[in-house]
């Protein structure tokens, strides 16, 4: 399925409309490679301008998302707005430096005059008036307070930017690409979840996780046989019954990149699970470590 | 009806929260979005219904129930003689074997009740020359015979086979899932190949030859009716009668009037855009699009079959029908449906919303099927005029709708010139078959084209299978259809390279194909399209292909398309590898095994041989008295109470032989016998002696003696006993036997029967039977396995050599020679015997050898007494000295007709008694030993051997 010709396609294999290759983030000689479930699911929500939330273990990409449909879709760089359980939805739009203001006034400087210098937009607030469509990445609405969801989807609703501090209202140029993530870790409002495209980024399987070290991983010249032992043994340890954090494939990046550095062999990688080097790249949590290695625990 | 209703409410149903803000982003998402495969609609419309990964699944899953492969029906039915076989055969395989098992089973049964019961062979008939009394006068008829065998069911070559079975249904069930997921996966991978195609993914036709719906004249007159047309009197036009009649008036004064200005109505439409009207879309915008350019002003509403919410257009902003009517009730109203949303619920109630339409005092209905015939009705209750959509139907909703009364001399008829017949229908069916794709405009095309007089409405029954062409009666040949359509494919490319194209490709080389001149280029373009993306629509389209000429190339394609697709999707490795059965494959394996043990089991049966048992004993009681002759049967302990009396060959009754038993009135001149199974196994066979009743005046004796019947189907000998002194006897010659004793011989000089002698084996001790191993030499003798019961065994005169056994495993080998009218006797040579011992057999874990300790046997009172020190004191090296008294004590194996009756153990002795019910049969290869195994509480335990036996 795509949509039609007058939407935004996202492609999801790291490459953009013109063919090239569109490397996330930029800087970086790699692209982000989608499921096609997850494909379907961005270009659901950008035809239906609805924001898209992504959930999924951590380390599955889905920060990496915004910037790969940024790159693919051209649309320059991403709007993170990183969520704190402080925020409210309002800073999502902008900020107004009350203090700063009142500091400028009893230092008579003039700039006190215009409030207008002292408003500091947000990164919704920024798409919104930005002359091209940009992406906003909401990161881990998860700890935001209960109203924040509600906040923003109202704010996308409007379109516009109401700054009563300035006594004014800015109508949005551009409905920006909206991608939230969150982790799961509390509840999200019913009314919030309906108004979004959801996708839950499910952990790849082997091929695909051939397919992303392969691009991730360009620099990287592995001896004939370790990168099939290291998704073995990755995968192995996946499967373990119990752990509290399983190894997400950013874990199997940095993995590989140490093995590479400190010149693992296969033959290095056999044996028991809680033998493998640099286990602490792939488990981050002391019970984990405990299950694997219970002689240590 | 709103887009994807159905699958929202059956997730609503399942608990989602489907309101109307769901409906509107699913009808906005289908808006804007072109679909090219359902996989993709299915991840989108998860995305975008559901709030958790559960509710993905949910929804995927109930995509794939409403909308999964096998309710895809894009392509028409292909006619018969195309069809593909079913991929999925294996309900009806499943159904075959239940069937040939229901068959096997019957049958087996049959045939196992026939070899399982006695099987008696009529006497033969006496010739009819010789008088009726000479048999009973003569001597007693044959024995009937008794079969040697019974057949039981091998139960380790039927699981065996059953097992082989399974494995092989195991490995077919796996294999197809294996090409499915293969043939699933190249599938997907072929559809992202042909998504990465550049747009457009169909291409259109452009069906220029197809006649216009409504002739320009009708549109004409139709749109001057409704108040606006070109040929309507313009505002600067004289009106000149009337002109001339006020100047004339006025007195000569110049009075100008002009023509009256029509005034324009505004038609209000309501459109049903549900799926029924899909075929009459082209009709229907033809007569809009033709009244909206005359000038007709048009107000057109759209409604998915239930019109009480219309709006403008899919998406947009929607209005109730009340509120319509409210806002627009001057116009007047033109409804154009099938009338799709008129009944409601079960009963078929005519819709509410129906009502609604008498707010407007002008109104009409257009139906697009030109049959009456097909109209629902619920139709008759609308207080509406419903009219065809035919040119005289516009007419006359146009002449009701600007209320002028229709002209009697239109050249338009309402209806067509005749209803649609039954062979329109398959006509239709015909034409779909050969079309490239399901598209009304094309069918009508085709239907202008090849059978201009059939009404429209035959399009309805399209959905339906095509018949066989050669049903349809005279029709135009498939070639002419076929270059038609080809040359109309060629008209119309699309865009080279897009997607669109090479469907076109593939859809004029399936007509090509069809058409002699052009079939080999449709070939090539088919295989050249078989490497492409389209490979999975290729396959399907040349699975369709049929004829001789084309068998190959279809297979040939095939082949190449899943070896090009497969190759393509890198599944070559993987799916040649067998997975792990899942549980349906188990579940169907294991049941056809046990459908096979049920059914077939009985087919393989091994004949098993019958063991007779002498356990009655029947007497003639007043044979030579003038009374009835009586019959007095003996029933041994343990022989079963229910026998079957026979009479000659015939079955008399069964009889209840409690105590002594006589049967009263036998009739004469026949033999009487009796015998009955022993046990469930039907293999032993409790039988009397035979008795012969002589006739009245008759020469031969009344009881054969000693006559057990020998298990043998060919006819025996005629016993004739006789009172002649008996024959001389022969000496054996073997160590085991005794030497023969001399019998009295008696001289059979009178008999009218064959000659013959007997024989009598003596076992040891006497009571117990000896087995006769085997016999040879003579004629008509039985070979072996027979249970000789000391009687004498009748042989005809010759030389003999036997085997006997004894149940205290000692053999005898004898010669013996046989003369008329002997009487041999041979003795089992007690000396031999004198060793009979059983052996007892200790071993520990530690091992310190056998020891043989001396037991009584006693077979003769059906009574075995093991006694055996298990643990003398000190001889053993078994840990600990004695047993205690709660040890366990088991044996193994015991012999058919042992049992163990009760142990009594104590302290350094354990006495067990075993029942036995009746005198072992021995056989070679038969455990002729017990193993006893004693345990102590504490694990210890000894392990002892007792042979039945004598020492080997």
């Amino acid at each position: 399925m795509s949509p039609s010709a007058e939407f935004l396609q996202y492609r999801g294999d790291g490459t953009t409309r013109a063919g090239r290759r569109a490397t996330s983030p930029p800087g970086e000689d790699s692209v982000y490679l989608a499921s096609p479930d997850l494909v379907h699911a961005v270009n659901a929500a950008l035809v239906l301008e609805q924001p898209l939330l992504v959930t999924g273990e951590a380390g599955t990409g889905k920060t990496a998302l915004a910037a790969s449909i940024a790159a693919e879709l051209e649309l320059g760089e991403v709007e993170v707005f990183a969520v704190r359980s402080d925020h409210h939805g309002r800073e999502l739009l902008y900020e107004f430096d009350n203090l700063g203001r009142f500091y400028d006034a009893q230092v008579q400087d003039p700039r006190a005059r215009d409030r207008s210098n002292y408003l500091h937009l947000g990164p919704l607030g920024r798409a919104f008036d930005a002359p091209t469509c940009q992406v906003v990445l909401v990161d881990e609405i998860d700890k935001a307070p209960r109203d924040f969801p509600n906040d923003v989807l109202h704010a996308l609703d409007r379109m516009e930017l109401d700054i009563p501090e300035l006594n004014k209202k800015v109508p949005a140029r551009h409905r920006p690409i909206v991608v939230i993530t969150s982790n799961e870790e509390s509840q999200l409002p019913d009314a919030f979840l309906r108004r979004c495209v959801f996708h839950f980024i499910e952990a790849p399987d082997r091929a695909q996780l051939a397919r992303i070290l392969d691009e991730r991983l360009r620099g990287i010249q592995l001896v004939a046989g370790l990168g099939e032992r290291i998704l073995d043994r990755f995968l192995e340890l996946r499967s373990v019954e119990g752990l509290l954090k399983k190894p997400a494939v950013s874990e199997l990046l940095t993995w590989v990149r140490v093995l590479n550095g400190a010149g693992i062999t296969e033959d290095q990688l056999t044996g028991r699970l809680g033998d493998l080097p640099y286990l602490g790249t792939l488990l981050k949590t002391r019970p984990d470590f405990g299950r694997l290695r219970p002689d240590q625990a | 009806m709103l887009p994807l209703s159905d699958l929202l409410s059956v997730l609503r149903e399942r608990g989602l929260p489907i309101g109307v803000h769901e409906h509107l982003t699913v009808g906005r998402l289908l808006e804007r979005w072109q679909s090219v495969d359902s996989a993709g609609l299915r991840a989108a419309l998860a995305a975008v219904l559901a709030r958790n990964s559960a509710e993905v699944r949910l929804v995927r899953e109930t995509f794939d129930e409403l909308y999964g492969p096998r309710q895809k029906s894009v392509r028409p039915p292909p006619p018969a003689h195309l069809r593909r076989p079913p991929r999925r055969r294996w309900g009806r395989m499943a159904g075959l074997i239940l069937a040939f098992s229901l068959i096997a089973n019957s049958l087996a049964k049959e045939k196992l009740t026939q070899v399982v019961v006695p099987q008696t062979v009529t006497a033969k008939p006496a010739p009819k020359n010789e008088p009726p009394d000479l048999i009973g006068k003569t001597g007693p008829q044959e024995e009937p015979p008794i079969s040697e065998t019974f057949e039981q069911v091998n139960w380790k070559s039927a699981l065996e086979v059953a097992a082989g079975l399974a494995l092989l249904i195991l490995l077919w069930l796996n294999g197809t899932r294996l090409q499915r997921e293969a043939c699933g996966l190249a599938r997907r991978l072929w559809c992202r190949e042909l998504d990465s195609l550049p747009r457009p993914y169909a291409y259109e036709l452009t069906l220029g030859r197809l006649a216009p719906a409504f002739p320009a004249a009708v549109l004409d007159l139709a749109a001057r009716l409704l108040g606006r047309a070109p040929a309507a009197a313009r505002p600067d036009d004289l009106n000149i009668d009337r002109s001339l009649e006020r100047t004339l008036h006025a007195g000569l004064a110049p009075q100008i009037v002009f023509q009256e200005r029509s005034s324009p109505l505004e038609l209000l439409v309501l459109q049903d855009i549900s799926g029924e009207m899909r075929p009459w879309r082209r009709p229907v915008n033809a007569l809009l699009a033709g009244l909206s350019a005359r000038g007709v002003r048009l107000d057109i509403w759209h409604y998915h079959a239930d019109a009480s919410i219309v709006f403008r257009s899919p998406g947009r902003h929607a209005v109730s029908l009340e509120r319509l009517a409210s806002l627009r009730v001057g116009s007047p109203l033109l409804v154009i449906s099938t009338g799709e949303g008129l009944p409601t619920g079960r009963e078929g109630r005519l819709a509410s919303w129906i009502a609604n339409l008498n707010a407007w005092q002008s109104r009409a209905w257009l139906h697009p099927v030109t049959d009456a015939s097909y109209w629902r009705p619920q139709l008759r209750q609308v207080a509406t005029k419903v009219w065809p959509l035919t040119p005289g139907g516009v007419i006359a909703a146009a002449h009701h709708l600007a209320a002028v009364k229709a002209s009697p001399r239109t050249q338009y008829s309402v209806f067509p010139d005749r209803p649609v017949v039954p062979l329109d229908v398959d006509r239709m069916r015909w034409l779909l078959s050969l079309a490239p794709r399901r598209d009304p405009d094309l069918i009508e095309l085709l239907r202008q084209k090849f059978f201009p007089r059939m009404p429209p409405a035959a399009l309805l029954e399209t959905l339906e299978a095509a018949p066989l062409p050669d049903q349809l009666g005279s029709l135009p040949q498939p070639v002419e259809i076929h270059t038609f359509l080809a040359d109309l494919l060629a008209a119309t490319p699309p865009e080279s390279g897009s997607a669109a194209h090479e469907r076109w490709l593939l859809d004029r080389a399936l007509q090509e194909v069809h058409i002699p001149s052009r079939r080999d280029e449709g070939l090539d373009r088919l295989q050249t399209l078989a490497s492409g993306p389209l490979v999975g629509e290729v396959e399907t389209a040349a699975g369709r292909l049929s004829g001789k000429r084309l068998q190959k190339l279809r297979k040939a394609i095939y082949k190449r398309a899943v070896e090009d697709g497969l190759a393509a999707a890198t599944l070559k490795g993987r799916r040649r590898r067998l997975r792990w059965p899942d549980r349906f494959e188990l579940s169907a394996a294991f049941l056809c095994a046990l459908l096979f043990v049920w059914g077939f089991s009985r087919w393989l049966v091994d004949p098993q041989a019958v063991e007779l048992i002498r356990l009655y004993n029947l007497e003639v009681i007043n044979q030579d008295g003038r009374g009835p002759v009586v019959l007095r049967v003996t029933r041994r302990p343990r022989a079963p109470v229910i026998a079957d009396l026979y009479r000659q060959n015939q079955k008399l009754k069964s009889l209840v032989l409690q105590g002594d038993f006589t049967i009263e009135r036998a009739s004469r001149g026949n033999w009487y016998y009796l015998w009955a199974w022993t046990g469930a196994d039907h293999h032993r066979l409790a039988a009397s002696n035979s008795v012969w009743v002589r006739a009245k005046g008759g020469q031969v004796e009344a009881a054969v003696p000693g006559g057990v019947m020998p298990p043998a189907t060919k006819p025996r000998p005629v016993d004739t006993p006789s009172k002649a002194e008996p024959g001389p006897t022969e000496p054996l010659s073997d160590r085991n036997l005794v030497g023969p004793a001399p019998v009295p011989s008696f001289s059979s000089a009178s008999s009218p029967m064959p000659p013959f002698g007997t024989l009598t084996i003596l076992g040891y001790p006497e009571d117990l039977p000896p087995q006769l191993l085997h016999i040879s030499g003579g004629l008509g003798m039985p070979s072996e396995g027979i249970l000789w019961n000391g009687e004498a065994l009748k042989l005809a005169p010759g030389d003999y050599l036997l085997v006997v056994h004894t149940p205290l495993r000692s053999l005898a080998l004898a010669e013996v020679t046989i003369q008329d009218g002997s009487a041999a006797r041979i003795k089992i040579a007690e000396e031999k015997i004198g060793a009979v011992r059983q052996s007892l057999v200790k071993s520990t874990p530690g091992g310190t050898g056998p020891r043989i300790t001396e037991v009584t046997p006693d077979f003769q009172i059906h009574m075995l007494t093991i006694g055996a020190r298990v643990a003398p004191k000190g001889n053993y090296s078994i840990q600990g000295d004695h047993f205690d008294a709660s040890a366990k004590v088991s044996f193994y194996p015991l012999p058919d007709g042992l049992y163990l009756d009760h142990c009594q153990i104590q302290p350094e002795e354990i006495q067990c008694e075993f029942f036995i019910e009746h005198p072992l049969p021995r056989q070679w290869g038969a455990p002729d030993f017990i193993e006893v195994k004693v345990v102590n509480p504490d694990g210890r335990y000894a392990v002892s051997t007792v042979y039945l036996g004598s020492s080997r």
